[in-house]
């Protein structure tokens, strides 16, 4: 604007700073009457053309649609909530770690008891110390403590003192495809650019023979791990998993079929990689239907090529120029992978 | 519907963030659920979505470690936008990233990349009012109370965001105010704006 700006046009009652000012804000632009901002834009020149702008400025700032966050942005504000030191949640798993601790040791101590022969409690040893060092009321010699069920799965502690699932809990918990799979399928239908189906009629997706690899639980070891998983998992957690399977579930068939399929191809990917393709995923909803048309061909031709010639191609392609080094090792590792 | 000390029945917002001070989960959640699309949209106007997604995470994180101070008396909305500021202001102004005309011309990513890059390059003062003003849409005196600082102000402030943006914007305002080079519909579909992204250069 500069020292123009400070001048009025021509005999209009409005500088251009002020009219500028007025201009931004609709409710002030009323105040005073419209005529004199009429008349300075009737007038001003650089001032019609500032108006003009900003208009364009904000047809360009804002978007035409809703742009939601990923689904699993609560889990994520949950999960920094309870890793923060001295949050009331963090303690509360701590202590159910310790206790844990705790009841291992008891129930190692018991085990041990068990094993030694009479002459050790023949020599007078005095009965083993209290395992557990709770409120004195609540002392329980180690040998008369219930042994936990289970203290640990895969190096997780469980409080043994969570009560068993309940057949409803079991049942709910079956009937959920494989957790990582459900977390991934919303990801997996964005990125249809980098899933092209061959020109033509489609196929049916082949279903293996003893079903996808992401299918619910159906063996007894794997109904066992499935729970005790959600024996440890919280109600929130247990509810976000649960609506997702709803909406898994709620696709048309063929769809589902399609997105366990493309589950064999990422389910070995690192955490690092699946970032990745949610952030490719994002990407490729910023893209307008021609560009995702013509990326899809560019897919297409990649696939075809040996695998050793299609790193090089898939990184020459415009498209992958302006994305990170996490987003363009994710789709490599997908186009390597198909 | 919670209620104030003073018995006055506060709106679900209010309300809600004083049961999360209190541990409510479930309160939390509607909380997120209300808010986490304006706050999200937000932040994606100046980065990346999963970095947008990142500060979204961290305003509600400062939501719930804040909530015990808040005041009833203060309208939910001015708490929450005064978290989103701090957050803008504390994130240093970036470059505008140079883009050729032909990758603009021929790629949504590319200028959705400038507009980000050009609004994260404003100084923290002017880039907070034009978010919390042309995104979420504050009036004058709500985003003058969640900066603090004045009604006026925020109006220089932005008017000079914008007079920078006209300077970082530049190409995509010249090309929107051009029409198409290629004749017929299909070269008008194929340079068409769509609603709210920035549009296409002319090729």
């Amino acid at each position: 604007m500069g020292a123009q700006a400070r001048q009025t046009a021509g005999g209009s009652a409005v500088t251009c700073d002020e009219l500028r000012e007025r201009i931004v804000d609709p409710a002030s632009a009323a105040q005073g009457g419209h005529a004199p901002v009429v008349a300075h834009l009737e007038e001003c020149a650089a001032c019609r053309s500032a108006a003009r702008d900003y208009a364009a400025l904000d047809r360009l700032i804002r978007p035409g649609t809703l742009s939601e966050p990923a689904p699993d942005l609560e889990a994520r504000l949950r999960q920094r909530l309870t890793a923060r030191p001295g949050s009331a949640r963090r303690s509360a798993w701590l202590l159910a770690g310790a206790v844990a601790v705790l009841a291992l040791a008891a129930f190692a101590g018991r085990r041990l008891l068990r094993r030694r022969s009479a002459p050790s409690t023949a020599v007078g040893a005095a009965p083993a110390a209290p395992a557990f060092a709770g409120p004195a009321g609540a002392r329980t010699d180690a040998r008369e403590a219930p042994p936990p069920d289970i203290v640990a799965v895969r190096s997780t502690p469980i409080s043994f003192q969570t009560p068993p699932l309940t057949a409803q809990e079991k049942s709910e918990a079956a009937a959920l495809h494989d957790f990582d799979f459900l977390n991934s399928f919303q990801t997996l239908a964005r990125l249809d650019a980098f899933f092209p189906e061959p020109v033509g009629p489609r196929a049916p997706v082949p279903i293996p023979a003893d079903g996808f690899s992401s299918r619910p639980p159906d063996s007894p070891d794997a109904l066992t791990d499935r729970f005790l998983d959600w024996q440890r998992t919280p109600k929130k957690e247990r509810e976000r998993l649960s609506a997702l399977e709803r909406a898994f579930r709620n696709r048309p068939d063929e769809e589902r079929a399609l997105l366990e399929d493309r589950w064999t191809f990422v389910r070995d990917f690192s955490e690092d990689q699946r970032a990745g393709l949610r952030r490719l995923a994002s990407r490729l909803d910023d893209l307008d239907a021609g560009a995702h048309e013509r990326l899809e061909t560019e897919i297409r031709l990649i696939g075809r090529l040996p695998r050793e010639g299609r790193a090089a191609r898939w990184h020459s392609l415009s498209f992958a120029k302006p994305l990170t080094g996490q987003e363009v090792a994710s789709a490599e590792r997908l186009l390597l992978a198909r | 519907m919670a209620l104030s000390r003073s018995g006055v029945q506060l709106a679900p917002d209010s309300g809600d963030l004083l049961l999360v001070a209190a541990g409510d989960d479930a309160a939390l959640t509607r909380l997120v659920a209300r808010w986490r699309q304006p706050v999200y949209a937000l932040f994606e106007r100046t980065r990346e979505p999963s970095a947008a997604a990142e500060a979204t995470v961290l305003i509600f994180e400062r939501l719930v470690l804040t909530a015990s101070r808040y005041a009833p008396e203060l309208p939910f909305p001015a708490f929450l936008w005064s978290l989103v500021a701090k957050v803008i202001q504390d994130a240093k102004p970036g470059e505008v990233l140079e883009i050729p005309a032909p990758k603009l011309a021929e790629s949504v990513s590319a200028r959705t990349a400038l507009v980000r890059s050009a609004v994260a390059a404003l100084p923290a003062g002017e880039r907070s009012v034009f978010l919390l003003m042309r995104v979420a849409r504050l009036s004058v005196a709500a985003a003058a109370e969640a900066l603090g600082v004045s009604e006026t102000e925020v109006r220089r402030r932005l008017v000079r965001a914008l007079e920078n943006l006209r300077g970082f914007l530049r190409p995509l305002l010249e090309a929107s105010s051009s029409p198409p080079a290629l004749a017929g519909p299909d070269a008008a579909d194929r340079w068409a704006p769509r609603p709210g992204r920035p549009p296409a250069a002319a090729p």
